[in-house]
């Protein structure tokens, strides 16, 4: 700001303001000019009392310390997110376009979120999964052998197949990366979604009836033509 | 300006990578290290404490989601105080335009943090003192009293400015220059008595 009625030593004095009140407040003199001019060292002086005002810092709100502060930041970046264009395509993806006549049994028996999860685990499932999953029917088949062993296999089939949907959690979790979650599988009946955080594969696969399956697969990973269609739910 | 190893560096480098097992911690770490500072830039640029919390929130809101944007040859602090400006001027023309025209009359209770070891009496002195310079810049324009907050409250050096606010150190002399000029205007205009409490020898407030 060069003020019309300053004269040139003046403007520069106001120009290097800042260095000559420092050099002053830290116990030097004042500039050659300044100790002629009055407006000069009044400016100067003045500079050099305002810095301390200037330096010191406001007084923070107890809130700031608060751990809610951090909470709320990550609430504003989750909105921030949501309504983002990103936000927006993955709302529109995560909805469940497929009439129901269409998708495959036990897709069209689940309904609302099951319906969505199943829908949407596209991903083919891997063979060390169905292992793992046949490996666990067989353990529930042996646990009720017995007496009931003439309608067991059929029973373990229906349940396996039917009433249990076979839905594998933390899969995907457990092989992205960073993380190193253990496999979890949850057997649960098809009308309801297991309490897990990330449900992330579905097994579309059922058991046939009357079969337990033990021995390997060709390509486990995938719908095999060859199984029969599971029964219904009694 | 000169080259300096970012203290921020690893907590960045954690930050920058949601998948790190670190990650929430880091973030918090940085949080940590910088609220207060950013509180007090915010501050001096919204004069009003709920209008700087605001700021708080939103910078580290847009940390947590634009740190990707941030290039790792500069430092991280730099980057910060630039959107803490923009997020400070943004809020302030929002709170104008919800019609709060008097924020500064109204939040002067708030005012400098007091010296620990100070007197009850000259922490209230500077209190005061702080809340009359506190007055005197929110006479000014945003962009002086931006260049004022980062120069005295972060001393920041000329090179520093000129990369957080990006504009030439030409433009930096001058607006600081300026921004002087315009307070001291303002303190002989409004606040006659700063004057002579400032010619009086006292010195406030708890220094850099």
């Amino acid at each position: 700001m060069n003020e019309p009625s300053m004269s040139a030593s003046c403007r520069g004095i106001a120009r290097e303001l800042e260095i000559h009140a420092s050099a002053l407040r830290r116990g030097g003199v004042l500039p050659e000019h300044a100790v002629a001019c009055a407006a000069c060292a009044r400016r100067i002086q003045l500079a050099a009392g305002l810095g301390d005002g200037l330096r010191a810092r406001p007084e923070w709100p107890a809130a700031i310390s608060s751990s809610a502060v951090l909470a709320k930041i990550h609430e504003h970046a989750i909105e921030a997110l949501e309504q983002s264009p990103v936000g927006a395509t993955l709302a529109e993806a995560m909805r469940v376009t497929v009439a129901a006549e269409d998708l495959p049994w036990p897709v069209q028996k689940a309904e609302g979120q099951v319906a969505v999860e199943l829908s949407q685990s596209g991903r083919a499932t891997p063979g060390w999964l169905w292992h793992e999953v046949r490996a666990r029917v067989a353990t529930n088949g042996a646990a009720t052998n017995g007496p009931r062993r003439a309608s067991s296999v059929g029973m373990i089939a229906a349940v396996a197949a039917s009433a249990a949907l076979l839905a594998v959690f933390g899969w995907r979790i457990g092989r992205s990366e960073g993380t190193t979650s253990d496999l979890q599988i949850v057997f649960v009946p098809v009308s309801e979604l297991p309490s897990a955080m990330h449900p992330t594969a579905a097994l579309r696969q059922a058991l046939p009836e009357g079969v337990l399956p033990l021995g390997p697969l060709s390509n486990p990973g995938v719908l095999n033509p060859g199984w029969a269609r599971p029964s219904r739910p009694r | 300006m000169k080259l300096v190893p970012d203290p921020d560096a690893d907590l960045v480098e954690v930050c920058r990578n949601p998948d790190h097992d670190g990650f929430e911690a880091a973030f918090e770490q940085l949080f940590l290290r910088y609220r207060e500072r950013v509180y007090s830039i915010a501050y001096r640029i919204t004069c009003s404490s709920v209008d700087a919390m605001d700021v708080v929130q939103e910078s580290f809101s847009l940390v947590f989601r634009k740190l990707d944007g941030f290039r790792s040859g500069s430092l991280f602090s730099t980057w910060l105080f630039r959107l803490v400006v923009n997020c400070s001027i943004d809020q302030r023309r929002r709170a104008r335009a919800r019609g709060w025209q008097n924020t500064e009359q109204l939040d002067l209770v708030s005012e400098s943090a007091p010296d620990p070891g100070a007197t009850p009496a000259a922490a209230a002195e500077a209190r005061e003192f702080g809340g009359q310079i506190q007055l005197a810049i929110s006479m000014l324009s945003p962009k002086l009293r931006v260049i004022l907050a980062l120069r005295y409250l972060e001393d920041m050096s000329y090179e520093e400015l000129a990369a957080t606010l990006d504009l030439s150190l030409g433009t930096v002399k001058s607006r600081l220059a300026r921004a002087h000029l315009a307070l001291e205007r303002v303190v002989r205009e409004r606040f006659a008595h700063l004057e002579h409490v400032v010619n009086a020898g006292k010195s406030y407030g708890s220094g850099a």
